[in-house]
């Protein structure tokens, strides 16, 4: 085994002394409370330099904190936006149901008041053309709704049922320029016809009606109810067909003709009642497709 | 020049253990960046500058956060003289070979540190076992992606003789 130089084991046995030194410094140094002027000195010369470090740690650590609250801004925001989109939904979901609740009571009401049996049903479609005015009901045979049964809601008139399937009907509207019916004004029990019905397509507007075949000295003013007269069958007597917006001389000058705001607003029928009448219905439809 | 450099650095890297490191690492895990310095000083000068290095960088560890005077001296003193011992062994221009010298001293230095807790009746939360999982090993890693970092730059200094200007190695 070689032997180290001198200066080599010289080297060696300084550094275990003073590595034993070292360990004598640290167990009689353990428990000390004071320190010395090297070390307050030297803790004076190092400080200003962990000050900026630390100052440097504070930017760092604030940084990191500015991305982690962004991002958690972030998905707040989006969880938000999220449950404020449900929000919207369920707010536009109760407003629909209040305002079906508010015609449903409407309806019940005016189920329990009306004078006749009625079958409720549900507009299902609305022929989109302005060749026809008609709507489908969900109510058909199976259910008793039968061919010229008068439909109404509980402002007034809608029309009569036109065909029959076993599960819906279709229900031809007042306003169809095609259709009669016989008509009598409420306060002076002036009789006419209600006919001719003028559709307008801004849903914000209703058709309007006429009655016509009045005489020229008719008791008829703006304001006055006209109801269905029950002459013809179909349509029971005393049903709302509409107001009297304005009363006129017609072309002829011989008789008067007033314009109706029709009790129903034709653009907005969503439930309706079929009246099942007394007596057997009679065709009087003098239009037809 | 080349001491008061050495002293800087040991300032700066105590400055930065004890702030911005302090965010790196997990679960209460950090480099010793001092360390690290000791045995990359040790690699590129000899024993006595190596262990001279260590007792400064671990007088200054004791001072600055209130060890036991001594502690990391002794620590650092024998682990980077042992560090200047290999210096003529080591490939200075082989990155891996310093990587994992640095390595190795890492853990060396964790058990030393641990014996130490015992001589100087220091209460230790972990078993010897649950010290090297749970401290030494995570401490490694950190200190190989270190030490990658920081060779080339003080392997370079060393070469143009900014750091020690009469060691006794061979560069």
């Amino acid at each position: 085994m070689p032997v180290p130089p001198v200066r080599t084991r010289k080297k060696t046995i300084s550094l275990l002394l003073f590595l034993v030194l070292l360990l004598g410094i640290g167990q009689l140094t353990a428990g000390r409370q004071n320190i010395t002027v090297v070390e307050e000195v030297l803790l004076t010369v190092v400080a200003p330099v962990q000050g900026v470090f630390q100052r440097l740690t504070r930017s760092v650590e604030s940084m990191f904190a500015t991305v982690k609250n962004y991002q958690m801004l972030l998905e707040e925001n989006a969880r938000l936006n999220e449950q404020l989109a449900a929000a919207l939904t369920l707010e536009a979901r109760l407003a629909e149901v209040r305002r079906e609740n508010d015609r449903l009571r409407l309806m019940l009401g005016f189920q329990e008041r009306s004078q006749y049996d009625l079958i409720a049903a549900e507009v299902v479609a609305r022929d989109p053309s302005d060749w026809f005015h008609t709507i489908t009901i969900n109510k058909g045979s199976l259910h008793g709704v039968e061919r010229n049964m008068a439909v109404v809601t509980s402002e007034g008139l809608v029309g009569n049922v036109l065909t029959v399937s076993p599960l819906s009907a279709q229900v031809l509207l007042l306003t169809d320029p095609g259709r009669g019916v016989s008509a009598l004004v409420q306060r002076s029990r002036e009789p006419g016809e209600v006919s001719r019905g003028i559709v307008d397509n801004d849903p914000g507007r209703p058709g309007y009606l006429q009655i016509d075949r009045l005489p020229r000295d008719a008791n008829i003013q703006p304001g006055d109810t006209v109801i269905s007269s029950g002459l013809g069958g179909i349509f029971p007597k005393g049903l709302v067909i509409g107001y009297v917006l304005e009363v006129q001389d017609d072309d002829s000058g011989i008789l008067t003709v007033a314009r109706l705001r029709p009790a129903t607003n034709f653009n907005r029928l969503e439930e309706v009642f079929v009246v099942i009448p007394s007596p057997p219905p009679e065709e009087i439809y003098k239009g037809g497709f | 020049m080349g001491p008061l450099l050495i002293f800087a650095m040991f300032v700066v890297s105590l400055a930065l253990q004890g702030s911005v490191l302090a965010l790196v690492g997990t679960s209460g895990v950090h480099p010793d960046i001092l360390l690290v310095l000791v045995v990359v000083l040790g690699l590129l000068s000899d024993t006595k500058h190596g262990a001279l290095a260590g007792l400064a960088a671990g007088l200054l560890q004791d001072v600055m956060f209130g060890s036991p005077l001594g502690f990391f001296a002794f620590i650092n003193m024998l682990t980077g003289a042992l560090a200047g011992m290999l210096a003529d062994e080591v490939n200075k221009d082989f990155m891996p070979a310093p990587v994992m010298l640095v390595a190795f001293f890492t853990v060396f230095s964790g058990l030393l540190a641990f014996m130490l807790t015992r001589f100087y009746s220091i209460p230790q939360p972990h078993s010897f076992v649950e010290y090297m999982q749970q401290v030494s090993l995570p401490r490694v890693a950190m200190h190989v992606i270190f030490t990658g970092l920081v060779y080339p730059c003080l392997y370079r200094m060393q070469k143009r003789r900014l750091l020690f200007s009469d060691t006794e190695s061979a560069d």
